[in-house]
C-alpha cells in the first residue's frame, strides 16, 4: 500500500470514528435507551470529543509539538477510564434483575481488575524489552497493560454471567461482543507493537482505527429497543439438550431394576 | 520472547473465552433457564438415588464369588457395567443439580444466598470431579462416600431452591400490596 492510499484511509477513519460515536449516542437517545446506558453515552460523547481534539491538534500543531505530546497520554488516560466505565455499565445492566448477585458481582469485577493489573504490571517489570526510561516508551507499555486488564475484566464478567446462568438483554450481549473484540484486538496490536518496534507504528494506527470503526459500526447498527426485552421461557432445563430425556428414561428403567434387586 | 508467548497465549485464551462465553449466553437466551416455582417443586423429590451408592457394594461381589461357575472375568465385567450405570446416574444428578441451580441461584435476593449457591456450585463440581477420577482410576471403594457427599450437596441446593422460590411469591405479593 503506498503512502497516499494509507493517508486517505487514515483520514477516512479520523472522520468516521467520531461520526460513528455521535451516531451511536444519538441512536441511544432516539431509542430512549440513554437513561439506561448513561455511561455508554458518556463513553461515546467523550470518545468523539477526544478523537476530534486529537485530530485537530495533530493537524494544527503537529505530531511532535509539545501540546500534542502532552495531550496524547492524557487523552489515553481518559479514554481508558471511559472504557472501564462502559464495563461498569455492562455489569450494572447484567445484574439489574438479580439483586442478590450484585455484591458478589462487584467482588468479581474489582478482584478481576486487581488481579489483571497485578499480572500485567508483573510481566512488565520481568520483560527485558520494556522501555520504562522514556515517557512514550512507558506509555506504550502502559497502553498494552490497560487493554490486557480490560480484556481480563470482560472475560471475568462473561464468566460470571455464564456461571450464574444470567440472561442479559441482547444489547448487553452486543456490548460484550463489541468491546470484547475491541479490547482483545487492541491488546494484540499493542503486544505486537511492543515486539515489532517503531516500524509497525503505521500499520498499528491503521489496524487500531479499523478495529475501532468496525466495533462502533457493529454497535450502532445492532443496538435496538427490542434488544432490551427479557426472554421468558417456560421450559425448565431445556437448555441441557435433548439427550437429558433419553438418559432420564434409561436411568429410570435401571433404577427400577436395581430397586428390585436391592429391595430398598 | 517468553513474555511474547505469554501474551499470545493469553490472547488466544481470551478469544476462545469470549467466543465460548458469548455462545453460552446466546444459547441460554434462546432456550431459557428459568423453571417456574411450581415445576421446580414438582421436580425435587421425584427420583431415588439410593441404588447409586450401592453399585460397588462388596457384598455383591462376595455373593457372586460364592456361586458355582464363578470366574474372575465376571468381577471385571460387573464393575464395567456398574461403572456405566454409575455414569448414567451421575449425568442425571448433574442435570438435576443444574436445573435447580439455574432456577434458584439468580432468584436469591440476598447476597448471602447468592454466595451460598456459588459455594455449593463449586463444591458440587469438585466432588463430581473427584468421583469421576475415582471411577476412572478404579478406586471403587470411595464411591459410596463420594456419592453420599454429592447427594448431600444436591439436597442442600434443593432445600435452598425451595426456600428461594417459596419466598419469591410472598415478596411479590408484599410488593403488589404496597
Amino acid at each position: 500500500m503506498n503512502a497516499v492510499d494509507f493517508n486517505q484511509i487514515q483520514s477516512f477513519f479520523w472522520v468516521a470514528i467520531p461520526v460513528l460515536c455521535v451516531l451511536w449516542a444519538v441512536r441511544l437517545w432516539r431509542l430512549g435507551l440513554a437513561a439506561q446506558y448513561p455511561l455508554l453515552a458518556a463513553f461515546l460523547i467523550g470518545g468523539a470529543l477526544l478523537h476530534m481534539s486529537g485530530v485537530l491538534l495533530y493537524h494544527l500543531a503537529g505530531a511532535h509539538s509539545q501540546l500534542y505530546v502532552w495531550f496524547w497520554p492524557i487523552s489515553q488516560l481518559i479514554s481508558s477510564t471511559l472504557s472501564f466505565l462502559v464495563l461498569l455499565q455492562v455489569f450494572q445492566r447484567l445484574v439489574e434483575s438479580y439483586a442478590g448477585l450484585r455484591k458478589l458481582g462487584q467482588m468479581v469485577l474489582y478482584a478481576s481488575l486487581g488481579v489483571a493489573s497485578a499480572i500485567v504490571l508483573g510481566s512488565l517489570f520481568l520483560d527485558p524489552n520494556t522501555d520504562l526510561q522514556t515517557l512514550p516508551g512507558f506509555w506504550i507499555v502502559q497502553e498494552r497493560s490497560v487493554y490486557f486488564a480490560l480484556t481480563a475484566v470482560v472475560l471475568a464478567l462473561l464468566g460470571f454471567a455464564v456461571v450464574f446462568h444470567l440472561i442479559p438483554p441482547r444489547n448487553v450481549l452486543i456490548l460484550f461482543a463489541v468491546f470484547g473484540i475491541f479490547f482483545i484486538g487492541q491488546a494484540s496490536v499493542w503486544a505486537l507493537r511492543d515486539f515489532l518496534g517503531w516500524n509497525f507504528r503505521g500499520s498499528r494506527v491503521l489496524i487500531s482505527s479499523a478495529l475501532y470503526f468496525v466495533c462502533l459500526l457493529g454497535g450502532t447498527v445492532t443496538f435496538s429497543r427490542l434488544g432490551e426485552s427479557e426472554v421468558h421461557s417456560a421450559q425448565p432445563g431445556s437448555a441441557s439438550g435433548g439427550n437429558e430425556g433419553k438418559v432420564a428414561r434409561r436411568l429410570e428403567e435401571i433404577n427400577q431394576a436395581l430397586l428390585n434387586v436391592f429391595r430398598i | 520472547m517468553t513474555t511474547l508467548w505469554f501474551l499470545i497465549g493469553f490472547l488466544v485464551l481470551a478469544v476462545a473465552g469470549l467466543g465460548l462465553g458469548l455462545w453460552q449466553l446466546v444459547r441460554v437466551r434462546r432456550h431459557g433457564r428459568r423453571a417456574a416455582p411450581a415445576e421446580l417443586a414438582e421436580a425435587a423429590p421425584r427420583r431415588s438415588y439410593g441404588p447409586m451408592a450401592r453399585l460397588f457394594d462388596g457384598r455383591d461381589l462376595e455373593f457372586l464369588q460364592s456361586q458355582r461357575g464363578w470366574r474372575p472375568m465376571m468381577a471385571t465385567r460387573l464393575r464395567l457395567e456398574r461403572r456405566a450405570v454409575l455414569s448414567l446416574y451421575l449425568r442425571q444428578v448433574r442435570a438435576e443439580f443444574r436445573q435447580h441451580y439455574r432456577a434458584a441461584a439468580p432468584r436469591g435476593e440476598s447476597s448471602e444466598f447468592a454466595a451460598a449457591a456459588a459455594r455449593q456450585f463449586l463444591v458440587f463440581y469438585a466432588l463430581y470431579a473427584v468421583l469421576r477420577a475415582h471411577c476412572f482410576l478404579g478406586l471403587f471403594v470411595f464411591v459410596r462416600t463420594d456419592v453420599g457427599s454429592l447427594l448431600a450437596v444436591l439436597r442442600r441446593l434443593q432445600e435452598r431452591a425451595q426456600q428461594a422460590v417459596g419466598q419469591q411469591p410472598a415478596r411479590s405479593r408484599a410488593a403488589t400490596a404496597r
